[in-house]
């Protein structure tokens, strides 16, 4: 029975191409929609491994500075920063601050690792669980070996369960690891738990270069008021450098922002297709059971029931979608099993499902009513004619 | 005054032919009241259609007064239908949507003639047939024979020389069929109008003039 | 006869309510989203709030500098002095005036902190402009010769920094100054690109960079004309006033392509890269082919359901045509009932469309940006839905009138 099903739309593959190709493209989309949802949200519900609560960013755009000046300049900021009591604990660090949007990445031993150069308060400051191990300092600099900290996932991408701490590695065996953090999602919010190395940069040390940010960590409470004011002290201490104070809840807002408004587009434009593929379907249908309105009236004369007319018409809407839902899947199972954009396969296969839960249901409601309509015929009307 | 030369009507679907009216050659004159009887298939119908210029013969030629309006084109001819033909149907046909005087106002609004005369037709019309009082009734709210009559009135109401009428009589009962047959012969009397129609009930093609008889697509008397 | 088409046409609707309903939903939609794109459209390249004379401006936004000898280039705004020594030399226009782009800046004022876009602007800025101040007036020719500290906000900054609108006279703090508010103006949205700011400080007091003999820098130029069929003219005699420009350091650059443009044009210009040609009949053939894309879309699938809608009326198209309406008489009709429904779905998706824009307005999602419904956006969603009922309704509707009268009588 189903087989004839198959045959029939085949037939009128022509007249239902339309449709058809907009099924599969609505398909293609939803999956696109709910692989970014459950990635994205999957990644969300993690916690990001530090706090940025009541934490300020200040970065500092020193231009053509003599070297040995500036690491004054900034000794001396660090020094009235600390001296404030609404200040209690800084750091300083390179570009890959929470919510940048600068990424680094340096790859050591066969393994990508994004990169955060910092001092040895980065991990106080962001209030960053140290659970083996401890804080690198600058006393840990000795001869070649250089120290580092890891991200939990670090320290099993190289040491695979192994004691991490005091272990050497790194293509010139020159890096050894201090402690480990559990994880440090810095990107966004939605952003994956990737392999980590922390490196010790302090501004005592030679060379200051890109170490233009300050973690700042405020008392509770602390208001716009004291941040006009530090402007201003801060200003006055390096005049002709360019000075920007951030709250990392705001930054965290707009990178965020990011993530969701490419969502939000793709939900838009699958709002559009599938408005179309509604209105389509509806049309289809409809034009289907007029056509047929005759044939509808004698299988009701021959004993068939409300129920099975009802049925039957469902049934040809269901297997109109599933002919372009194996092409779209065809198209989509690569994902998982090539595991694009390294990648859970499970988000991916559970995409897949969520997207054909959602078509599937969203098509069959909509051949509910015209289906119905069709039950409605009334026998006589197929022997009225001729 | 219609003239069918030769006429020859052959029905194609993919696979199979039929030959639903063969050599047909027929003179109705003006004034006359003929009927075209005939067994189930054997083309009355059809006939009735060429006639009336709503369908094409195969071969031949339909023939109205010295012209052919077959060879006009769609405007010209739809506006010949307007003014020369008037049909009624088997199944009333008319429009659930409109009440009376809407559905017999409808031939007129496709030529150009003035509210206030158009009213005056309808309501002339809708009295020849006895209906004056239902003008504003939908066809739901009126019986078969009454509804016919309706159909009759947007027949008549653009006073056109021929009326056809396919089995008038067909869906009403015999008491109601005869009042029909009457407005009928009224308007062939009194008006002069040409009529040709198609019936199954001898009884009433006596009543007529001629009887045109039809078997298998050929005439046979 | 419209009496009849009218009737019918209300009774058809009636007649499968759930399929006039989804029919009207997808119309509606569709034409919503067309009516929203058009407000953006028009709230750009209109003519109203501080350019409600748009006929009469032309703008300066730079131009390409050349230098022919090792052939670089550098596009984009230039600096005051260049439009000093072209804008101000030529004599047809009414006015000229020389505004930066502008710039963010920060302000803090008690508890909050401010981010505001800052620009800095001539006297003449104001006349050329028609803002609506709310309160107070612009800086004066005065104001800009002495380089006084005064600014003109909008209503937005004003209510951020002083909780209320009534702070003329007051001061607020920029880059470390103190600035008197002279005015307060309604605000003005972000792709208004020319006017647009929300703190206006008079240029002589962003230090003396501006009296630089140099060709980069972050200025524009508008124009203001006596008469708009002057346009053309004002448009010749700018690019004759270029040959006279003298470049300070011929080495760098020793040739520049500018125009005065409408707004538009300088649009079309900068974002198709055209140096000499604005590129306008491109630009507007691709919104045309975007918005037909856009709109058969839903028209295609519209199709069947407007085919259905009139097979269900097969008898009906019999009887019309046995009594006389010819084909073309029937596809008219068939048509205009489809731009009536079109012309309903039309006015609920004005309706849906003004609801859009309130949310994104209310919202404040596009930082600076809003949009608002002038008159043209009513004729642009008149226009829509015309075409939609066109191109959704001409195939159904030939098709079936087209339809053989015996069979339509059969159905």
């Amino acid at each position: 029975m189903n087989r004839h099903f198959f045959k029939l739309i085949w037939k009128k593959r022509g007249k239902n191409s339309l449709l058809i190709l907009e099924i599969l493209i609505s398909f293609l989309v939803l999956f696109a929609i709910f692989s970014m949802i459950i990635y994205n949200y999957g990644n969300y519900f993690q916690g990001l491994g530090y706090d940025h609560t009541d934490t300020w960013l200040i970065t500092l755009n020193w231009r053509n500075s003599d070297a040995d000046i500036t690491k004054e300049k900034l000794k001396h900021i660090e020094q009235h920063l600390l001296s404030q009591k609404q200040v209690e604990q800084i750091s300083f660090c390179k570009a890959t601050y929470p919510f940048s949007f600068s990424t680094i990445t340096t790859e050591e031993s066969n393994v990508t690792f994004d990169y955060v150069g910092c001092d040895e308060r980065y991990f106080e400051v962001l209030r960053m669980p140290i659970t083996e191990g401890q804080a690198f300092t600058l006393n840990d600099r000795m001869s070649h070996l250089r120290p580092v900290m890891l991200s939990r996932k670090a320290a099993l991408a190289l040491f695979h369960g192994e004691n991490p701490v005091g272990r050497i590695f790194g293509d010139d065996s020159n890096l050894v690891i201090k402690g480990i953090v559990e994880k440090y999602r810095y990107s966004s919010s939605f952003s994956e738990d990737l392999p980590v190395m922390f490196r010790l940069f302090d501004i005592r040390d030679s060379t200051v270069q890109g170490l233009n940010n300050i973690v700042v960590r405020m008392k509770p409470g602390t208001t716009r008021a004291f941040e006009a004011k530090l402007m201003d002290d801060l200003n006055q201490i390096v005049p002709g450098w360019d000075v920007e104070i951030q709250w990392f809840s705001d930054l965290k807002k707009t990178k965020n922002s990011m993530s969701i408004g490419f969502i939000w587009i793709l939900v838009i434009v699958a709002g559009f297709l599938i408005l179309n593929v509604i209105l389509g379907l509806f049309g289809l249908l409809w034009y289907n059971i007029n056509l047929r309105k005759a044939e509808i009236g004698l299988r009701r004369a021959l004993g068939a029931s409300k129920k099975l007319i009802t049925q039957h018409f469902i049934k040809e809407t269901l297997v109109l979608t599933t002919f372009a839902v194996i092409v779209g899947l065809l198209f989509a199972i690569q994902f998982p099993i090539m595991g694009v954009f390294s990648i859970n396969p499970v988000i991916y296969l559970g995409a897949i499902g969520c997207s054909l839960l959602f078509l599937y249901g969203l098509i069959f409601l909509c051949a509910l009513a015209p289906s119905r309509q069709a039950s409605e015929v009334e026998p006589a009307v197929a022997l009225y004619e001729e | 005054m219609i003239e069918l030369v030769d006429i020859e009507k052959v029905f194609q679907t993919k696979t199979i032919e039929t030959v639903a009216l063969k050599e047909i050659r027929l003179n109705v004159k003006k004034g006359e009241f003929a009927s075209v009887m005939g067994p189930s298939g054997s083309g009355k119908s059809t006939l009735l259609n060429i006639m009336g210029l709503l369908d094409n013969p195969t071969r031949g030629d339909v023939v109205y007064d010295g012209t052919s309006p077959a060879k006009m084109g769609d405007e010209k001819l739809s506006q010949f239908r307007n003014q020369k033909v008037g049909f009624i149907f088997q199944s009333f046909h008319l429009i659930n949507d409109l009440t009376a005087f809407d559905n017999v106002e409808l031939p007129l609004l496709y030529r150009k003639t003035k509210s206030s005369e158009r009213k005056k037709l309808v309501r002339e019309a809708l009295e020849k047939v006895g209906l004056a009082n239902r003008m504003d009734h939908y066809p739901s709210q009126l019986s078969g024979g009454q509804k016919q009559r309706v159909a009759i009135a947007r027949a008549i109401v653009g006073s056109p020389e021929v009326i056809l009428a396919d089995e008038p009589t067909g869906n009403l009962d015999s008491g109601i069929g005869e009042e029909i047959m009457n407005i009928l012969i009224r308007l062939n009397t009194q008006e002069k109008t040409t009529i040709v129609m198609v019936t199954h009930d001898e009884s009433l093609a006596l009543k007529t003039h001629r009887i045109i008889r039809l078997f298998d697509g050929h005439q046979v008397s | 006869m419209i009496k009849n088409y009218l009737i019918t046409f209300w009774k058809v609707l009636q007649r499968n309510k759930f399929f006039t309903f989804v029919s009207l939903f997808g119309i509606s939609i569709t034409l919503m989203v067309l009516i929203v794109l058009s407000a953006v459209y028009d709230s750009t390249f209109g003519s109203h709030g501080p350019e409600k004379n748009k006929e009469n401006l032309l703008y300066v936004f730079g131009g390409t500098f050349r230098n022919d000898k090792n052939n670089s280039r550098m596009r984009g705004s230039a600096s005051y002095y260049f439009y000093d020594q072209t804008l101000r030399k030529m004599k047809l226009p009414e006015r000229v005036s020389i505004l930066s782009l502008p710039s963010s800046v920060t302000c803090y004022s008690g508890d909050h902190k401010i981010t505001a876009m800052r620009k800095y602007t001539d006297a003449d800025f104001w006349e050329v402009f028609s803002f609506d101040f709310i309160k107070g007036k612009p800086y004066s020719f005065q104001d800009v010769d002495l380089a006084n500290k005064v600014v003109v906000v909008d209503r937005t900054t004003a209510l951020q920094y002083f909780g209320t609108t009534e702070c003329l006279g007051k001061t607020m703090k920029i880059d470390g100054f103190d600035f008197t508010v002279r005015g307060v103006i309604k605000e003005t949205s972000i792709n208004q690109t020319f006017p647009f700011a929300n703190i206006y400080q008079p240029f002589t007091t962003a230090g003396t960079d501006y009296l630089e003999k140099r060709i980069n820098g972050s200025f524009v130029g508008v124009i203001q004309v006596k008469d708009r069929a002057n346009r053309d003219d004002v448009k010749a005699e700018y690019h004759k006033t270029l040959q006279t420009f003298q470049f300070p350091n011929p080495d760098e650059w020793s040739n520049v392509a500018s125009f005065a443009d409408s707004y538009l044009e300088v649009f079309t210009r900068n974002l198709l890269r055209g140096e000499e040609n604005t590129h306008i009949g491109l630009f507007i053939l691709i919104i045309v082919v975007l918005i037909l894309l856009f709109m058969s879309f839903p028209a295609l699938n519209l199709v069947n359901i407007n085919i259905t809608r009139i097979l269900e009326r097969a008898s009906e198209i019999g009887i019309r045509r046995s009594y006389g309406a010819s084909v073309k008489t029937l596809l008219m009709q068939f048509l205009i009932e489809n731009i009536l429904i079109t012309l309903l779905g039309g006015i609920i998706g004005f309706l849906l469309a003004l609801i859009v824009i309130y949310l994104i307005n209310a919202s404040g999602i596009f930082p600076f940006f809003f949009l608002t419904v002038n008159f043209p956006v009513i004729v642009y969603a008149l226009f829509f839905s015309l075409l939609f009922g066109i191109l959704s309704g001409v195939y159904p509707a030939y098709r079936m009138a087209r339809m053989n009268i015996v069979d339509a009588l059969k159905s």
